[in-house]
Protein backbone atom coordinates (compact mmCIF):
# COMPACT_ATOMS: atom_id res chain seq x y z
CA UNK A 1 0.00 0.00 0.00
CA UNK A 2 1.18 3.33 -0.63
CA UNK A 3 1.62 5.66 2.37
CA UNK A 4 2.89 9.02 1.13
CA UNK A 5 2.71 10.43 -2.48
CA UNK A 6 3.55 14.08 -4.06
CA UNK A 7 2.48 15.17 -6.96
CA UNK A 8 4.11 18.12 -8.22
CA UNK A 9 4.53 20.16 -5.18
CA UNK A 10 5.75 23.57 -5.69
CA UNK A 11 6.43 26.04 -2.40
CA UNK A 12 7.60 28.94 -2.96
CA UNK A 13 8.51 32.05 -0.70
CA UNK A 14 8.16 35.39 -2.57
CA UNK A 15 10.29 34.75 -5.58
CA UNK A 16 12.31 32.04 -4.17
CA UNK A 17 11.45 28.91 -5.34
CA UNK A 18 11.97 26.02 -2.18
CA UNK A 19 10.44 23.74 -3.31
CA UNK A 20 10.28 22.77 -7.36
CA UNK A 21 7.38 20.61 -8.89
CA UNK A 22 8.52 17.34 -6.84
CA UNK A 23 7.01 13.97 -6.97
CA UNK A 24 7.59 11.41 -4.63
CA UNK A 25 5.93 8.10 -3.17
CA UNK A 26 6.79 6.13 -0.43
CA UNK A 27 5.38 2.10 0.10
CA UNK A 28 4.32 0.70 3.47
CA UNK A 29 7.37 -0.42 5.60
CA UNK A 30 9.64 1.72 3.76
CA UNK A 31 12.99 3.63 5.47
CA UNK A 32 12.99 6.46 2.74
CA UNK A 33 16.55 8.56 3.12
CA UNK A 34 16.22 12.24 1.21
CA UNK A 35 19.52 13.74 0.46
CA UNK A 36 21.28 16.92 -1.21
CA UNK A 37 23.26 19.74 -0.52
CA UNK A 38 22.35 22.45 2.30
CA UNK A 39 19.58 24.86 1.04
CA UNK A 40 18.67 21.79 -0.88
CA UNK A 41 14.49 22.86 0.21
CA UNK A 42 14.70 19.21 2.04
CA UNK A 43 13.62 20.80 5.39
CA UNK A 44 10.73 23.23 3.48
CA UNK A 45 9.62 19.68 2.13
CA UNK A 46 9.43 18.33 5.83
CA UNK A 47 7.61 21.30 6.77
CA UNK A 48 4.68 20.90 3.74
CA UNK A 49 4.29 17.22 4.74
CA UNK A 50 3.69 18.34 8.46
CA UNK A 51 1.46 20.98 7.83
CA UNK A 52 3.76 24.27 8.81
CA UNK A 53 3.80 25.28 4.95
CA UNK A 54 1.06 24.64 2.32
CA UNK A 55 2.14 24.11 -1.04
CA UNK A 56 2.25 26.66 -3.41
CA UNK A 57 0.92 24.37 -6.17
CA UNK A 58 0.51 20.17 -6.27
CA UNK A 59 -1.45 17.71 -3.75
CA UNK A 60 0.08 15.58 -1.00
CA UNK A 61 -1.62 12.40 -0.49
CA UNK A 62 -1.37 10.51 2.45
CA UNK A 63 -2.72 7.46 2.47
CA UNK A 64 -4.64 8.42 -0.92
CA UNK A 65 -6.48 10.94 0.83
CA UNK A 66 -5.33 15.36 0.11
CA UNK A 67 -3.95 16.76 3.60
CA UNK A 68 -3.10 19.96 1.81
CA UNK A 69 -5.15 21.84 4.16
CA UNK A 70 -4.77 20.14 7.47
CA UNK A 71 -3.19 21.79 9.78
CA UNK A 72 0.12 20.25 11.76
CA UNK A 73 -2.31 18.66 14.70
CA UNK A 74 -4.62 17.24 12.68
CA UNK A 75 -2.03 15.80 10.34
CA UNK A 76 -0.65 14.30 13.63
CA UNK A 77 -3.70 12.56 14.27
CA UNK A 78 -3.58 10.84 10.86
CA UNK A 79 -0.72 9.61 11.46
CA UNK A 80 2.17 11.96 10.91
CA UNK A 81 4.77 12.59 13.34
CA UNK A 82 8.38 14.25 13.49
CA UNK A 83 11.65 15.60 15.18
CA UNK A 84 12.98 18.59 14.25
CA UNK A 85 16.73 19.69 12.88
CA UNK A 86 17.19 22.18 16.01
CA UNK A 87 15.80 20.25 19.15
CA UNK A 88 12.47 20.78 20.23
CA UNK A 89 12.11 19.27 23.84
CA UNK A 90 10.49 21.63 26.49
CA UNK A 91 13.74 21.63 28.15
CA UNK A 92 12.14 22.39 31.57
CA UNK A 93 10.14 19.49 31.36
CA UNK A 94 11.49 15.90 32.52
CA UNK A 95 11.82 13.13 30.21
CA UNK A 96 8.57 11.39 30.70
CA UNK A 97 6.67 14.50 30.65
CA UNK A 98 8.11 15.28 27.39
CA UNK A 99 6.95 12.26 26.07
CA UNK A 100 3.68 11.66 28.12
CA UNK A 101 2.36 15.27 26.54
CA UNK A 102 2.60 13.68 22.92
CA UNK A 103 0.26 11.10 23.76
CA UNK A 104 -3.40 11.57 23.08
CA UNK A 105 -4.28 9.85 26.77
CA UNK A 106 -2.69 12.74 28.29
CA UNK A 107 -3.05 16.21 25.89
CA UNK A 108 -6.64 15.24 25.10
CA UNK A 109 -7.28 14.44 28.86
CA UNK A 110 -10.44 17.33 29.72
CA UNK A 111 -10.14 19.88 31.92
CA UNK A 112 -13.07 18.13 33.92
CA UNK A 113 -11.75 14.69 33.89
CA UNK A 114 -8.68 16.47 35.95
CA UNK A 115 -10.56 18.38 38.10
CA UNK A 116 -12.64 15.27 39.48
CA UNK A 117 -9.79 12.87 39.29
CA UNK A 118 -11.83 9.48 39.35
CA UNK A 119 -10.34 6.00 39.92
CA UNK A 120 -10.95 5.64 36.40
CA UNK A 121 -8.59 8.72 35.10
CA UNK A 122 -6.31 7.50 37.52
CA UNK A 123 -6.13 4.02 36.00
CA UNK A 124 -6.08 5.60 32.43
CA UNK A 125 -2.91 7.62 33.51
CA UNK A 126 -1.04 4.49 34.60
CA UNK A 127 -2.15 2.86 31.16
CA UNK A 128 -0.44 6.33 29.53
CA UNK A 129 2.62 6.08 31.55
CA UNK A 130 2.80 2.19 31.14
CA UNK A 131 2.97 3.38 27.26
CA UNK A 132 5.38 5.86 27.32
CA UNK A 133 7.63 4.21 29.41
CA UNK A 134 7.45 1.25 26.69
CA UNK A 135 8.28 4.12 23.81
CA UNK A 136 11.35 5.39 26.04
CA UNK A 137 12.62 1.67 26.08
CA UNK A 138 12.89 1.79 22.86
CA UNK A 139 15.29 4.64 22.37
CA UNK A 140 16.82 3.40 25.67
CA UNK A 141 15.78 6.52 27.67
CA UNK A 142 13.74 4.60 30.10
CA UNK A 143 15.85 4.88 33.27
CA UNK A 144 16.38 9.12 33.00
CA UNK A 145 12.85 9.35 33.01
CA UNK A 146 13.28 11.79 36.15
CA UNK A 147 15.35 14.05 34.32
CA UNK A 148 14.77 17.29 32.73
CA UNK A 149 14.95 17.18 28.98
CA UNK A 150 17.25 20.45 28.91
CA UNK A 151 20.11 18.38 31.04
CA UNK A 152 20.55 15.22 28.82
CA UNK A 153 23.64 15.37 26.53
CA UNK A 154 22.83 16.46 22.98
CA UNK A 155 22.64 12.55 21.68
CA UNK A 156 20.18 11.64 24.21
CA UNK A 157 17.77 14.80 23.24
CA UNK A 158 17.99 13.71 19.86
CA UNK A 159 16.91 10.21 20.62
CA UNK A 160 13.62 11.56 23.11
CA UNK A 161 12.57 13.43 20.36
CA UNK A 162 12.12 10.51 18.04
CA UNK A 163 10.32 9.16 21.83
CA UNK A 164 8.29 11.95 21.52
CA UNK A 165 7.29 11.41 17.82
CA UNK A 166 6.62 7.75 18.28
CA UNK A 167 3.94 8.52 21.63
CA UNK A 168 1.61 9.87 19.04
CA UNK A 169 1.49 7.22 17.70
CA UNK A 170 2.47 7.86 14.29
CA UNK A 171 2.34 5.60 10.99
CA UNK A 172 4.74 8.14 8.89
CA UNK A 173 7.80 9.05 11.16
CA UNK A 174 9.95 12.02 9.55
CA UNK A 175 13.49 12.51 10.83
CA UNK A 176 15.12 15.67 10.49
CA UNK A 177 18.73 15.04 10.75
CA UNK A 178 18.43 12.68 13.51
CA UNK A 179 22.33 11.97 13.97
CA UNK A 180 23.79 15.59 13.89
CA UNK A 181 26.04 16.48 16.38
CA UNK A 182 26.09 12.65 17.40
CA UNK A 183 29.43 10.63 18.22
CA UNK A 184 29.81 7.32 15.97
CA UNK A 185 29.02 5.31 19.05
CA UNK A 186 25.47 6.97 19.33
CA UNK A 187 25.09 7.05 15.68
CA UNK A 188 25.21 3.40 15.87
CA UNK A 189 22.67 3.26 18.33
CA UNK A 190 20.32 5.67 16.37
CA UNK A 191 20.79 2.98 13.46
CA UNK A 192 19.48 0.15 15.74
CA UNK A 193 16.69 2.48 16.97
CA UNK A 194 15.23 3.14 13.46
CA UNK A 195 15.59 -0.61 12.10
CA UNK A 196 13.85 -1.02 14.99
CA UNK A 197 11.00 1.33 14.87
CA UNK A 198 10.71 0.14 10.97
CA UNK A 199 10.83 -3.67 11.36
CA UNK A 200 8.71 -4.37 14.85
CA UNK A 201 6.68 -0.96 14.87
CA UNK A 202 5.81 -1.08 11.02
CA UNK A 203 6.61 2.74 10.91
CA UNK A 204 7.49 4.31 7.88
CA UNK A 205 10.70 6.19 8.09
CA UNK A 206 11.44 9.13 5.83
CA UNK A 207 14.60 10.66 7.11
CA UNK A 208 16.75 13.72 6.23
CA UNK A 209 20.30 12.53 6.88
CA UNK A 210 23.91 14.31 5.79
CA UNK A 211 25.73 10.73 6.90
CA UNK A 212 25.92 9.08 3.68
CA UNK A 213 27.68 6.08 5.06
CA UNK A 214 24.31 6.24 7.82
CA UNK A 215 22.04 7.14 4.93
CA UNK A 216 23.04 3.63 2.23
CA UNK A 217 22.94 1.07 5.68
CA UNK A 218 19.47 2.15 7.00
CA UNK A 219 17.73 3.37 3.76
CA UNK A 220 15.55 1.16 1.46
CA UNK A 221 15.90 3.98 -1.47
CA UNK A 222 17.12 7.71 -1.56
CA UNK A 223 15.76 10.82 -3.16
CA UNK A 224 18.14 13.93 -4.03
CA UNK A 225 17.32 17.31 -3.78
CA UNK A 226 18.67 20.13 -5.17
CA UNK A 227 17.98 23.92 -5.50
CA UNK A 228 14.40 22.55 -4.82
CA UNK A 229 13.92 19.93 -7.49
CA UNK A 230 14.44 15.96 -7.41
CA UNK A 231 17.27 14.96 -9.34
CA UNK A 232 17.82 11.28 -8.67
CA UNK A 233 16.21 8.39 -7.28
CA UNK A 234 16.31 4.89 -6.66
CA UNK A 235 18.87 2.28 -4.16
CA UNK A 236 22.16 3.46 -2.63
CA UNK A 237 25.02 2.86 -5.08
CA UNK A 238 22.82 3.50 -8.05
CA UNK A 239 22.68 7.12 -6.50
CA UNK A 240 26.10 7.38 -5.27
CA UNK A 241 27.11 6.75 -9.04
CA UNK A 242 24.54 8.89 -10.62
CA UNK A 243 26.58 11.95 -12.67
CA UNK A 244 23.80 14.30 -11.34
CA UNK A 245 24.45 13.79 -7.74
CA UNK A 246 27.82 13.64 -7.94
CA UNK A 247 27.78 17.29 -9.94
CA UNK A 248 25.36 18.62 -7.10
CA UNK A 249 27.78 17.45 -4.11
CA UNK A 250 31.45 18.13 -5.81
CA UNK A 251 30.78 20.07 -8.89
CA UNK A 252 31.58 19.42 -12.27
CA UNK A 253 34.94 18.68 -14.19
CA UNK A 254 37.25 21.12 -15.12
CA UNK B 1 -27.51 40.44 45.47
CA UNK B 2 -28.51 43.84 46.42
CA UNK B 3 -31.29 44.21 43.84
CA UNK B 4 -32.40 40.39 43.19
CA UNK B 5 -31.48 39.37 47.06
CA UNK B 6 -29.77 36.76 45.46
CA UNK B 7 -28.18 34.16 48.02
CA UNK B 8 -24.33 34.49 47.97
CA UNK B 9 -23.95 31.32 47.65
CA UNK B 10 -25.42 31.31 43.86
CA UNK B 11 -23.95 34.90 43.44
CA UNK B 12 -20.58 33.22 44.31
CA UNK B 13 -20.72 30.92 40.85
CA UNK B 14 -22.60 33.27 38.92
CA UNK B 15 -19.95 36.06 39.25
CA UNK B 16 -17.10 32.77 38.19
CA UNK B 17 -19.33 32.50 34.81
CA UNK B 18 -19.86 36.04 34.05
CA UNK B 19 -15.96 36.66 34.40
CA UNK B 20 -14.92 33.62 32.68
CA UNK B 21 -17.10 34.05 30.13
CA UNK B 22 -15.89 37.73 29.03
CA UNK B 23 -12.61 35.57 29.60
CA UNK B 24 -14.00 33.88 26.87
CA UNK B 25 -15.20 36.46 24.81
CA UNK B 26 -12.09 38.79 24.91
CA UNK B 27 -9.61 35.95 24.69
CA UNK B 28 -10.53 34.68 21.28
CA UNK B 29 -9.22 37.76 19.36
CA UNK B 30 -6.54 38.37 21.67
CA UNK B 31 -5.05 34.89 21.45
CA UNK B 32 -3.73 35.84 17.99
CA UNK B 33 -1.39 38.55 20.13
CA UNK B 34 1.98 37.81 22.07
CA UNK B 35 4.26 38.47 25.02
CA UNK B 36 3.95 42.28 25.83
CA UNK B 37 1.12 42.82 23.66
CA UNK B 38 -1.10 40.83 25.07
CA UNK B 39 -0.71 41.84 28.65
CA UNK B 40 -0.83 45.87 27.26
CA UNK B 41 -4.66 44.85 25.87
CA UNK B 42 -5.42 42.69 28.65
CA UNK B 43 -4.92 45.88 30.58
CA UNK B 44 -6.60 48.38 28.70
CA UNK B 45 -9.31 45.91 29.06
CA UNK B 46 -9.56 46.71 32.48
CA UNK B 47 -9.30 50.17 31.79
CA UNK B 48 -12.35 50.04 29.79
CA UNK B 49 -14.35 48.16 32.09
CA UNK B 50 -14.11 50.36 34.80
CA UNK B 51 -14.97 52.93 32.52
CA UNK B 52 -18.00 51.73 31.80
CA UNK B 53 -18.77 50.99 35.70
CA UNK B 54 -18.31 54.73 36.08
CA UNK B 55 -20.64 55.84 33.23
CA UNK B 56 -23.43 52.90 33.33
CA UNK B 57 -24.96 54.36 36.14
CA UNK B 58 -28.11 52.77 36.05
CA UNK B 59 -26.55 49.54 36.57
CA UNK B 60 -23.38 50.57 38.55
CA UNK B 61 -24.62 53.67 40.11
CA UNK B 62 -21.71 55.10 38.69
CA UNK B 63 -18.50 56.27 41.05
CA UNK B 64 -21.29 55.93 43.80
CA UNK B 65 -20.37 52.47 43.90
CA UNK B 66 -22.99 49.78 45.34
CA UNK B 67 -23.40 50.18 48.76
CA UNK B 68 -24.69 47.69 51.72
CA UNK B 69 -24.04 44.56 50.17
CA UNK B 70 -25.74 42.00 52.23
CA UNK B 71 -23.52 39.38 53.98
CA UNK B 72 -23.41 35.76 53.03
CA UNK B 73 -24.54 33.53 55.69
CA UNK B 74 -24.32 29.77 56.80
CA UNK B 75 -26.89 27.79 57.62
CA UNK B 76 -28.41 30.92 59.30
CA UNK B 77 -25.65 32.46 60.45
CA UNK B 78 -24.49 35.82 59.22
CA UNK B 79 -21.32 36.42 58.55
CA UNK B 80 -20.36 39.90 60.58
CA UNK B 81 -17.02 39.93 61.99
CA UNK B 82 -13.63 40.10 60.42
CA UNK B 83 -12.52 36.94 61.84
CA UNK B 84 -15.95 35.22 59.93
CA UNK B 85 -14.48 36.71 56.70
CA UNK B 86 -11.34 35.43 57.14
CA UNK B 87 -12.36 31.51 57.30
CA UNK B 88 -14.80 31.99 54.63
CA UNK B 89 -11.79 33.73 52.47
CA UNK B 90 -9.46 30.44 53.85
CA UNK B 91 -12.26 27.88 52.51
CA UNK B 92 -12.80 29.42 49.46
CA UNK B 93 -8.87 29.98 48.73
CA UNK B 94 -8.07 26.35 49.87
CA UNK B 95 -10.74 24.89 47.68
CA UNK B 96 -9.61 27.04 44.86
CA UNK B 97 -5.91 25.95 45.47
CA UNK B 98 -7.19 22.47 45.42
CA UNK B 99 -9.05 23.07 42.02
CA UNK B 100 -6.00 24.81 40.41
CA UNK B 101 -3.57 22.18 41.72
CA UNK B 102 -5.94 19.31 39.89
CA UNK B 103 -5.96 21.28 36.92
CA UNK B 104 -2.37 21.84 36.58
CA UNK B 105 -0.84 18.36 37.73
CA UNK B 106 -2.65 16.99 34.46
CA UNK B 107 -2.70 16.28 30.84
CA UNK B 108 -4.33 20.03 30.23
CA UNK B 109 -1.30 21.12 32.26
CA UNK B 110 1.23 19.20 30.54
CA UNK B 111 -0.09 20.96 27.84
CA UNK B 112 0.18 24.26 29.08
CA UNK B 113 3.54 23.87 29.73
CA UNK B 114 4.24 22.66 26.28
CA UNK B 115 2.01 25.59 24.59
CA UNK B 116 4.01 28.26 26.36
CA UNK B 117 7.66 26.69 26.02
CA UNK B 118 7.01 25.67 22.02
CA UNK B 119 3.86 26.42 20.12
CA UNK B 120 5.59 24.51 17.02
CA UNK B 121 6.39 21.68 19.12
CA UNK B 122 2.91 21.42 20.45
CA UNK B 123 1.53 21.37 17.10
CA UNK B 124 3.90 18.10 15.96
CA UNK B 125 3.16 16.55 18.79
CA UNK B 126 -0.95 16.78 18.48
CA UNK B 127 -1.69 20.10 20.40
CA UNK B 128 -3.90 23.15 19.27
CA UNK B 129 -2.43 26.17 20.89
CA UNK B 130 -4.98 28.34 20.43
CA UNK B 131 -7.58 25.84 22.33
CA UNK B 132 -5.32 25.89 25.50
CA UNK B 133 -4.39 29.60 25.23
CA UNK B 134 -7.77 30.66 25.70
CA UNK B 135 -8.55 28.09 28.15
CA UNK B 136 -5.90 29.15 30.25
CA UNK B 137 -7.26 32.78 29.99
CA UNK B 138 -11.36 31.62 30.42
CA UNK B 139 -10.35 29.74 33.93
CA UNK B 140 -8.16 32.43 35.34
CA UNK B 141 -11.30 34.89 34.21
CA UNK B 142 -13.28 32.41 36.45
CA UNK B 143 -11.18 32.67 39.33
CA UNK B 144 -10.79 36.31 39.38
CA UNK B 145 -14.59 36.26 38.98
CA UNK B 146 -14.95 34.07 42.59
CA UNK B 147 -11.87 36.93 44.17
CA UNK B 148 -13.90 39.73 43.31
CA UNK B 149 -17.30 38.00 44.72
CA UNK B 150 -15.14 37.87 48.07
CA UNK B 151 -13.80 41.09 47.47
CA UNK B 152 -17.90 42.70 47.18
CA UNK B 153 -19.03 41.21 50.63
CA UNK B 154 -15.77 41.33 52.65
CA UNK B 155 -15.90 45.11 51.67
CA UNK B 156 -19.77 45.70 51.93
CA UNK B 157 -19.16 47.99 49.32
CA UNK B 158 -17.87 48.56 45.76
CA UNK B 159 -17.27 51.61 43.03
CA UNK B 160 -15.07 51.64 40.42
CA UNK B 161 -12.62 53.10 42.36
CA UNK B 162 -12.18 49.54 43.46
CA UNK B 163 -10.64 48.53 40.29
CA UNK B 164 -8.00 50.97 39.27
CA UNK B 165 -4.99 50.09 36.88
CA UNK B 166 -3.28 49.51 40.42
CA UNK B 167 -4.62 47.07 41.27
CA UNK B 168 -4.07 45.03 38.05
CA UNK B 169 0.00 46.01 38.87
CA UNK B 170 -0.22 44.85 42.48
CA UNK B 171 -1.99 41.69 40.99
CA UNK B 172 0.61 41.20 38.57
CA UNK B 173 3.12 41.93 40.80
CA UNK B 174 2.31 39.14 43.73
CA UNK B 175 2.85 36.71 40.67
CA UNK B 176 6.16 37.98 39.79
CA UNK B 177 7.44 38.41 43.20
CA UNK B 178 6.22 35.01 43.87
CA UNK B 179 7.39 33.06 41.04
CA UNK B 180 5.62 32.62 37.84
CA UNK B 181 4.10 28.63 36.92
CA UNK B 182 4.10 28.09 40.50
CA UNK B 183 0.72 28.41 42.75
CA UNK B 184 2.25 28.40 46.14
CA UNK B 185 4.68 31.36 44.71
CA UNK B 186 1.32 33.19 44.14
CA UNK B 187 -0.17 32.39 47.55
CA UNK B 188 3.95 33.91 49.23
CA UNK B 189 3.57 36.60 46.40
CA UNK B 190 -0.10 37.67 47.59
CA UNK B 191 1.06 37.38 51.45
CA UNK B 192 3.93 39.81 51.24
CA UNK B 193 2.52 42.59 48.96
CA UNK B 194 -0.01 42.14 51.21
CA UNK B 195 1.58 42.23 54.67
CA UNK B 196 4.19 44.35 53.76
CA UNK B 197 2.71 47.89 53.23
CA UNK B 198 1.39 47.22 56.70
CA UNK B 199 4.52 46.59 58.47
CA UNK B 200 5.87 49.70 56.10
CA UNK B 201 3.27 51.57 57.72
CA UNK B 202 5.86 53.77 59.46
CA UNK B 203 7.69 55.01 56.55
CA UNK B 204 4.16 55.37 54.74
CA UNK B 205 5.36 58.18 52.36
CA UNK B 206 7.93 55.73 50.56
CA UNK B 207 6.90 52.32 51.33
CA UNK B 208 5.89 52.35 47.46
CA UNK B 209 8.96 53.27 46.46
CA UNK B 210 10.53 50.58 48.41
CA UNK B 211 8.05 47.98 46.98
CA UNK B 212 8.90 49.01 43.42
CA UNK B 213 12.74 48.90 44.21
CA UNK B 214 11.92 45.16 45.29
CA UNK B 215 10.74 44.61 42.38
CA UNK B 216 12.84 45.53 39.85
CA UNK B 217 15.76 44.13 41.85
CA UNK B 218 13.59 40.51 41.65
CA UNK B 219 13.40 40.92 38.00
CA UNK B 220 16.93 41.73 37.82
CA UNK B 221 18.46 38.92 40.43
CA UNK B 222 15.78 36.21 40.54
CA UNK B 223 13.07 36.39 37.74
CA UNK B 224 11.63 33.25 38.32
CA UNK B 225 10.64 34.76 42.19
CA UNK B 226 10.70 33.42 45.50
CA UNK B 227 8.92 30.08 44.74
CA UNK B 228 9.38 30.26 40.88
CA UNK B 229 8.50 27.13 38.80
CA UNK B 230 11.67 25.04 38.97
CA UNK B 231 10.13 23.81 42.13
CA UNK B 232 7.45 22.57 40.73
CA UNK B 233 6.54 18.74 40.91
CA UNK B 234 7.93 16.85 38.68
CA UNK B 235 6.31 13.56 36.72
CA UNK B 236 3.37 14.12 38.50
CA UNK B 237 0.97 12.66 35.59
CA UNK B 238 2.36 9.09 36.90
CA UNK B 239 2.46 10.16 40.40
CA UNK B 240 -0.87 11.26 41.29
CA UNK B 241 -2.18 7.77 38.52
CA UNK B 242 -1.58 6.84 42.28
CA UNK B 243 1.03 3.73 41.88
CA UNK B 244 4.14 3.27 44.56
CA UNK B 245 7.16 2.34 43.23
CA UNK B 246 8.15 -0.88 42.14
CA UNK B 247 3.68 -1.60 41.72
CA UNK B 248 3.69 -1.74 38.44
CA UNK B 249 6.45 -3.73 37.37
CA UNK B 250 5.21 -5.69 34.44
CA UNK B 251 7.30 -4.29 32.16
CA UNK B 252 10.04 -4.46 34.21
CA UNK B 253 11.20 -0.98 34.42
CA UNK B 254 7.97 0.83 35.69
CA UNK B 255 9.31 0.22 38.97
CA UNK B 256 11.40 2.80 38.08
CA UNK B 257 8.95 5.31 37.72
CA UNK B 258 9.40 7.89 40.74
CA UNK B 259 8.67 11.69 41.05
CA UNK B 260 11.92 13.98 42.47
CA UNK B 261 9.07 16.06 43.26
CA UNK B 262 9.60 19.11 46.12
CA UNK B 263 6.68 20.51 46.53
Amino acid sequence: MEILRLEGVTVKFGGLVAVNKVDLHMDQGEILALIGPNGAGKTTLFNLLTGIYSPTSGTVFYKQQPVNKLKPYERVDLGIARTFQNIRLIKNMTVLENVLVAHKGCNSESVWRSMFLTSKTKQQRQNVVADCMEVLKIVGLDSKIDELAGNLPYGEQRLLEIARAMATKCRLLLLDEPAAGMNSQEKKQLVDVIRNLSKTYNVEILIIEHDIRMVMSIADRVVVLEHGEKIAEGIGPEVQNNPKVIKAYLGEDI
Amino acid sequence: MVNYELSFWLALPAAAIVSGFFGFLLGTPVMRLKGDYLGIVTLGFGEIVRLIFVNWIDLTNGPMGIPAIPSPSVGGYTLTSNSDFYYLVLVITVVSVFIIRRIVQSGFGLNLLTVREDEIAAESIGIRPTRYKLLAFTIGALFAGVAGALFAVTAMFVSPDSFQYVESVNILAMVVLGGTGSIAGSVLGATILTVAPEILRFISDYRMILLGLVIVLMMVYKPSGFWGESKRKRNFFGKTGGYQDGNLTAGGSYGQVRGTGRG
